[in-house]
């Protein structure tokens, strides 16, 4: 039931691969993974293609240590990981959003109770502009009126030219390009019930199947704007700071306000597992989480780009599963 | 050799008549071997043939049973009915009910303040209480808060409230099976919470949550309206709650209200009075409260009896005396001079009405859809988007008055006026769909007006889906005849010329390559439209249209050049081959027209012709259906070109010789005789290619936005029906309407291809009947 509170608090994404650009300091209060003996056999994770880099990762660190224990991973996209868990084909559905609820069901219609979210990564998602745009912060209602028909979160009027931002000169009547994820990805949705308070999107929005097209586009356009996790940033794009309550207090997403709750766009990158409830993890499956619920597991996260869970929400998570 | 020498020949030296042929044996062998081969290849092309109409056959029974559970209404089956499961006196008269999603347990509140448990087999009670209601003191009011939220309040007659959630919580024994449990939760503790200082009788009551907070709105028996919020906070580290409250004086209704409805964002209040008008409050800013908008929501002489808000609580139902359901909303006021964010409330849309006045309402946890009873029996599932009926039945004799739904709409439990219970099972899997929800305009939960619009999913519950066809359907069209514009002039016209007047050693050069750039992958063409030419033309837009002007105009001076030229070097160049001069000039040209474009944008557009349609009010995307023509142009070219060459260049030798050996130009030889007699074939090309253009997916899938707009603006994106199946498919989940509909988009597509093919082929069927006299 923690998860379920802090998975809420704190939502996730999908994306496709993942370049490096940015890395976060590791918590130092981490544990140290210390390896147990005995520990061999077959694990496979099949689901997300944004988690995808970061389970092999793991993977690589967990072969490291257990030379025994054979991995496979599998990344064709979060929906493919709750059929896997619930078929049994996998030990590890890694996902980008939560599960929906008729996911879920058809999970218990088969064990009788419902699978476990493992948080194991935080990840930002961030509102890129073109880097020759001078706008450095956004609130949130405006984001919503340039993104949305229905204006949910209270903006005022809707939004079409960046001079309604309070951009002057040649900004001042300069229309915007919309760049957004595909409909069917996790942040797409993540994006919609956060920053669009749960409107629509405009039918003018362009959809890009990946984030890092997403990430193209707006570099390739001087008034486009769009949203990625915050790994997929390179040098032509600038994210924006963002405003929730409108009242000038900008935040920048960076791992402490992401951590804080004070930037409003970042959530937990999950990891489903089927625990049936009253019993323990099977071992190979409780040392992995305790694999990349340590100090080594987080730092894989960091070099992947995503930010590395602080100690007490790694701790909170490892007393939930027991490990 | 002449007729002896034939005769002769059979004959050899010694005069005996030897046969060259084959004996009667051998040949009979052979005719039999060359008549089982035919019998064979006869088969196998009727095999081959008839396979190919049994493979579109069966996808097509495949697509059509895919999409057919979309057709079906809603069926229940009763299943258990039982007596209203109390063990304590005065429970009697029931309140509201409600089901967990495992089917197991279902819930009931008595208008006297218990809470019972009880088993959805048999009616067993599994837990029962009295919430804690102080003595002396009456419940006044109930309110429920959106389904998913598992709240209710009760307004007691000491101007307090208490507010319980009727969860149930999950445990699995040992080795044994999960059992649900029930599990009550008084959010801010079980005694009642203080709502009026003046301590007077709540007479109406709502209740909503708000992520961590809880509104509630009730109504004082001395006509007060009033608001109050509870804001929990849970801190970090010590895992304590600390409440909040903050309350608000409302401005009041001069009647007394009957029913009280509060948004989930508590930023909207509806009321019902007796007179059966609505009222509208706007809470977004508590400290000033307006009554925004009152009007008669009913005919004269009818009551309003229950009013919910359906998931998600942007919209509510109405259910009247007189049996009648309607669904209404808050839109925005765009009309001049009328402040930002004001909005009115509006009758959207009326569903079929009821024999008896409705007694309950239940909206459904994840859908926009309801069930409704009423007082002579009658049960209705209704579904808000799609505006249908799905059932509509009287299942019982007595008034029924109270309805519960199962958070995954498989179950309902009614129970009527004399306490009986009865529980049915639920199919009602696709209400979202109506032919009038795919095709015709859909009025949507906050829009301002009914709307084309295709938005299929969302990451939360309270989403309302939307599945017009129209702008994936019009996008098909938009993007195909744009291709087509580009490809057809280019491929009919090179076709021509290259049959017709291009020397056939270039010709073996030209053809070729042309329908090599058939195997050019259409994802590869889709990636450079997308990620090359869309910026590239975006900081060229003047290229564009002075190439389109300039290029031919070239063509033109080259021609009256070249004519010009000394006869000594003009006849330098052989006849078919003054073609391969166009390519420099080509070349030439359009560099010079693409260096130009910046100062064209200077000249006449004050430096950025981009910046110029925007000024002037034309939406430009950099991603439009211009670049989707070029590029999806490129690849039904070799498509329209190699069949439309082929219909030309076999445009028998004898018609062209004889028509200029009558005197007729070359020229009107083409345009008289061999376009004439290519027609048919030259058609089928164009319409081979537009069907090629229309099931397309990965240029489009690339090069453009996948914007599901409606419109033919060159300069403004599209989202194709194969697209969007491409880019949707991949991750609904199966048997889900959104997946259907994907498929019913897959059987538009084959519909679309189907009929362009027939018409294609009709006329060129009559084409080929009229020139064929030729």
């Amino acid at each position: 039931m923690k998860c379920s509170n802090l998975c809420a608090g704190l939502l996730l994404l999908a994306a496709t691969t993942v370049p490096v650009y940015a890395q976060y300091a590791v918590d130092p209060n981490l544990p140290d993974y210390e390896p147990v003996s005995g520990v061999s056999g077959n694990l496979s994770s099949i689901g997300s293609d944004s988690l995808n880099n970061l389970m092999t990762l793991w993977a690589e660190e967990f072969a490291k240590i257990y030379p025994n224990v054979n991995i496979q991973i599998q990344g064709a996209g979060s929906s493919t990981a709750p059929p896997a868990l619930t078929e049994g084909t996998s030990n590890f559905g890694p996902m980008s959003r939560p599960m929906r609820s008729n996911e879920v069901q058809s999970f218990e219609e088969r064990f009788g109770y419902p699978p476990t979210a493992v948080g194991t990564a935080i990840d930002t998602i961030a509102v890129f502009v073109n880097k020759d745009n001078p706008l450095e912060c956004i609130s949130i209602a405006d984001l919503d009126a340039v993104f949305s028909v229905n204006r949910r979160c209270g903006g005022p009027s809707d939004i079409q030219r960046w001079g309604e931002l309070g951009l002057e000169g040649g900004w001042a009547n300069r229309d915007f390009t919309l760049y957004s994820r595909n409909a069917v990805s996790g942040t797409y949705g993540f994006f919609k019930d956060n920053a669009l308070c749960g409107g629509d999107f405009k039918p003018g929005i362009n959809e890009q199947p990946g984030s890092a097209s997403v990430v193209q586009g707006v570099s390739e356009s001087l008034n486009g704007i769009g949203y990625s996790g915050i790994g997929y940033m390179t040098s032509s794009i600038k994210p924006l700071a963002l405003d929730r309550e409108g009242n000038g207090n900008c935040v920048m997403p960076e791992p402490e306000t992401a951590i804080s709750g004070e930037y409003p766009l970042s959530r937990l990158l999950l990891v489903y597992v089927n625990k049936p409830p009253n019993q323990p993890l099977q071992p190979l499956e409780r040392e992995f989480f305790r694999l990349v619920l340590s100090k080594q597991g987080q730092e894989v996260v960091s070099r992947d780009g995503y930010i590395p869970l602080p100690a007490a929400v790694a701790e909170r998570i490892r007393a939930e599963l027991d490990l | 050799m002449n007729a002896s020498d034939l005769d002769a020949e059979p004959l050899d030296s010694d005069g005996a008549q030897q046969s060259y042929l084959p004996s009667d044996a051998a040949m009979a062998k052979r005719r039999k071997s060359r008549y089982r081969a035919d019998t064979l290849a006869r088969w196998l092309v009727r095999a081959g043939g008839g396979g190919v109409v049994v493979a579109l056959a069966l996808i097509f029974v495949y697509l059509f049973s895919e999409v057919l559970p979309l057709l079906r209404g809603a069926s229940i089956s009763e299943v258990s009915s039982y007596a209203m499961p109390s063990n304590q006196p005065g429970a009697e008269s029931v309140a509201r009910l409600s089901l967990e999603r495992y089917g197991e347990v279902g819930i009931r509140y008595s208008a006297e303040g218990h809470l019972t448990y009880f088993n959805l087999e048999d009616g067993r009670v599994l837990n029962e209480q009295r919430l804690a209601v102080p003595a002396g003191v009456e419940i006044t009011s109930i309110g429920m808060a959106e389904p998913r939220a598992r709240r209710a309040v009760f307004g007691l007659s000491d101007g307090s409230a208490l507010i319980v959630d009727h969860q149930v919580r999950l445990n699995f024994p040992e080795g044994g099976e999960r059992e649900v449990l029930p599990d009550p939760q008084f959010p801010l503790g079980p005694a009642p919470v203080v709502i009026d200082d003046q301590g007077q009788a709540l007479t109406a009551i709502s209740i909503q949550r708000a992520r961590d907070d809880t509104g509630i709105v009730t109504e004082t028996a001395d006509g007060r309206l009033l608001f109050v919020r509870f804001g929990t906070r849970t801190a970090f580290l010590t895992g304590e709650v600390e409440v909040t409250r903050q309350s608000w004086e409302l401005p009041s209704a001069d009647q007394p209200l009957t029913h009280l409805a509060l948004s989930a964002n508590l930023w909207t209040l509806i009321g019902a009075l007796e007179s059966g008008e609505l009222l509208y409050w706007d809470l977004s800013n508590p400290n000033q409260t307006v009554l925004r908008d009152r009007r008669s929501a009913v005919e004269p002489g009818e009551r309003i009896t229950e009013l919910r808000m359906l998931n998600g609580t942007f919209s509510w139902v109405i259910g009247t005396s007189e049996g009648n359901l309607s669904q209404w909303f808050l839109v925005r006021d765009e009309s001049e001079g009328v402040a930002d964010n004001i909005f009115y409330v509006e009758r959207i849309r009326d569903f079929k009405s009821h024999d008896a006045a409705i007694t309950r309402i239940q909206p459904e946890y994840t859908r926009k859809g309801f069930s409704a009873v009423d007082e002579s029996g009658g049960l209705g599932l209704h579904f808000g988007t799609s505006a249908r009926t799905l059932y509509l039945k009287n299942i019982s004799d007595q008034a029924l008055v109270s309805v519960g739904m199962s958070p995954v709409d498989d179950q309902l439990i009614v129970e009527d006026i004399d306490g009986l219970i009865t529980r049915y099972n639920v199919r009602n899997a696709h209400p979202e769909v109506s032919f009038r929800a795919l095709w015709q305009k859909v009025w949507y939960e906050g829009r301002s007006d009914p709307e084309y619009v295709w938005q299929a999913s969302s990451g939360s519950d309270a989403f309302e889906p939307k599945y017009s066809m129209i702008p994936l359907t019009i996008g098909t069209l938009k993007a195909a005849f744009f291709a087509m514009l580009f490809a057809m002039p280019l491929a009919i016209a090179g076709a021509i010329y290259t049959a017709y007047f291009m020397a056939p050693r270039l010709r073996g050069y030209v053809k070729p390559t042309i329908e090599v750039m058939e195997a050019l992958p259409t994802v590869i063409l889709g990636f450079l439209a997308g990620l090359w030419l869309a910026p590239f033309l975006e900081n060229h837009i003047p290229a564009v249209f002075t190439i389109l002007v300039g290029l031919p105009l070239s063509f033109l001076v080259v021609a009256w050049l070249f004519s010009r030229l000394p006869a000594s070097i003009r006849l330098r160049v052989p006849p078919g081959w003054e073609a391969v001069m166009l390519l420099p000039v080509i070349a030439l040209v359009v560099w010079a027209l693409v260096m130009l474009s910046p100062y064209i944008e200077v000249w006449f557009f004050d430096g950025s012709m981009r910046q110029w349609f925007t000024d002037i009010g034309i939406t430009y995307d950099q991603r439009n259906a211009m670049i989707v023509g070029i590029a999806m142009g490129f690849a039904v070219i070799p498509t329209i070109f190699s069949i439309a060459e082929d219909a030309v260049f076999t445009v028998p030798r004898h018609l062209t010789q004889g028509s200029l050996a009558l005197g007729a130009t070359p020229w009107q030889t083409v345009v008289r005789v061999v376009l004439l007699t290519a027609s048919p074939g030259i058609f089928s090309a164009v319409m081979i290619g537009f069907g090629r253009a229309v099931g397309e997916t990965m240029i489009v899938l690339m090069a453009t936005g996948n914007s599901p707009i409606v419109n033919f603006n060159i300069f403004e994106g599209m989202r194709t029906l194969s697209a969007n199946i491409a880019v949707e498919l991949p991750e609904t989940s199966v048997d889900s309407t959104h997946y259907r509909i994907l498929f019913l988009a897959g059987l538009v597509l084959f519909g679309l291809t189907f009929i362009v093919n027939t018409i294609a082929e009709v006329v060129r069927q009559r084409l080929r009947a009229r020139y064929s006299s030729l």
